[in-house]
């Protein structure tokens, strides 16, 4: 529904964190209302068109931060329509550039449809890269 | 003239402009107010409330100051019931009447006396479980209407949607009714729809089978087997299925034998053309039913050309469709009253 809004940053942070690094960028919820987290069941990420490992993309809403694969579990806490959310990807290859293009999409399900109906939203974006000291 | 129906709209209407921040909350309380005097105002509870299922003590503060400064007149409550909220399985009836009841309590709060409700219940074979039978204690209670949401691709003719007709006449009780949703009368895909696909470089030729197919009021599967046939990639499987999930091929006739248990109207449009009439939905005999049938409530202009188009034009888009509705109102009034209009 709002596929041009899911990527909603202009910039990507890379920050260390442990012995890893991470790549940063907010996302905003593509549909018109409010969804419990356990909605969200799938993602599809590319970082210049190499794919990432769903166990490494992470989503941090209202200070905590959750693993993409664990969302499901999560259907108490509602996203609200408005609220951007910053997606986190361990990264810890080199990109060749100071820009990089971000292939992303997700699914998610409608939960007043029951099991029925689901929601495929795709965005691509080219952002700055920023490097950070930590997240 | 005078006339029992009253209009109003949704929030649902304002999507792209409140998702993209063009308007907060309040503005487009303001917005909404500005349509006319005495405008209803239906919300979409987990679009406007952050505290959803729960109202907040500040929300209420907040709606409470926008009815009052802006003229608004809370009309519907747009209550979700969320059955498949956990993955995997249903709610439990605890754990949808408790869901359900905390969003009435908050409707009430908010000064409504009706909440639409989404939900579908067609498989139930026991119907007593019916979260709007489980709920009846707590309409009674707050004295609040609860109106199920009969929407696109169901249309009231189905058999299943029928199930629920029946039940709910038998039921008969004053706090349970419908909502009946103008999309699930349509007499044509809409034109935007159809112009989005051609944008996005869907050959003309392809999109004209595919409208076509659904003059033929195809069956799901029926039109996965088209889909299949036309063999044209992701963006005509989106074509024909938005086509089939939108614009609904229920006849307005099967509309007068519910009167009785329409409580609410959702008047959705997709774009009110350059002459100033709906390019859809079947408005012309929708409205003489309504007329004719005394229907004394609202209709909640909610448009939805939004979701092929860009171009931020809600107020205008709405404002439109309710001189539309006024005009076929004021004819079907003077028709009834045997004055024709001149």
């Amino acid at each position: 529904m709002f596929d041009e809004d899911l990527i909603a940053s202009q910039r990507l942070t890379r920050s260390p964190r442990g012995e890893h690094r991470f790549l940063a960028f907010k996302i905003r919820l593509p549909w018109y209302r409010s969804l419990y987290l356990s909605c969200f069941d799938r993602i599809e990420l590319s970082v210049n068109g190499s794919r990432q490992a769903e166990e490494d993309i992470f989503l941090k809403l209202y200070g905590t931060t959750y693993r993409f694969s664990d969302l499901t579990k999560h259907y108490s806490v509602l996203w609200f329509v408005l609220d951007p959310a910053e997606l986190l990807i361990q990264h810890d290859s080199n990109l060749p550039s100071d820009r990089c293009v971000i292939v992303l999409t997700l699914f998610f399900r409608i939960p007043y449809h029951r099991h029925v109906f689901r929601q495929v939203s795709t965005c691509t974006s080219a952002l700055q890269i920023e490097d950070r000291t930590a997240l | 003239m005078t006339t029992t129906i009253r209009l109003g709209t949704t929030t649902y209407s304002f999507n792209d402009e409140y998702h993209s921040y063009d308007l907060s909350l309040e503005s487009m309380f303001e917005t909404i107010g500005s349509l006319s005097p005495k405008q209803g105002l239906e919300i979409i509870a987990p679009q406007c409330i952050r505290t959803y299922p729960e109202v907040s003590e500040e929300f209420e503060r907040r709606f409470r100051y926008a009815v009052e400064r802006y003229d608004l007149v809370p009309s519907a409550f747009g209550h979700y019931s969320d059955l498949g909220r956990i993955p995997g399985r249903d709610l439990s009836i605890e754990e949808a009447v408790e869901f359900s009841r905390i969003q009435l309590e908050g409707a009430k709060r908010l000064g409504y006396s009706l909440a639409r409700m989404s939900y579908q219940s067609f498989d139930l074979t026991d119907r007593r479980e019916a979260l709007y039978r489980q709920l009846l204690p707590d309409l009674e209670r707050l004295e609040l209407k609860l109106a199920i949401e009969i929407h696109a691709p169901n249309i009231i003719e189905s058999e299943q949607q029928q199930r629920v007709i029946e039940d709910v006449a038998k039921l008969n009780s004053p706090y349970v009714g419908f909502t009946i949703d103008c999309g699930c009368m349509t007499s044509r895909v809409s034109p935007v729809c159809e112009r989005k696909f051609l944008e996005l470089g869907v050959d003309p030729a392809v999109v004209k089978r595919v409208i076509d197919f659904w003059a033929t009021e195809p069956s799901l599967p029926e039109l996965r087997a088209e889909i299949e046939a036309i063999d044209g990639g992701p963006l005509v499987e989106l074509l024909a299925t938005e086509t089939w999930i939108y614009f609904g091929h229920g006849k307005p006739a099967a509309l007068r034998a519910i009167m009785p248990y329409v409580f609410h109207v959702h008047g959705k449009f997709f774009q009110v053309d350059e002459n100033g009439n709906d390019d859809a939905v079947a408005y012309p005999e929708i409205i003489d039913i309504l007329v004719s049938s005394d229907y004394d409530g609202w209709i909640s202009s909610e448009y939805e050309g939004h979701h092929w188009l860009k171009n931020r034009d809600a107020y205008a888009q709405v404002k439109a469709h309710q001189q539309y509705l006024h005009r076929l109102i004021d004819d079907s009034e003077a028709s009834k009253s045997g004055t024709a209009r001149t």
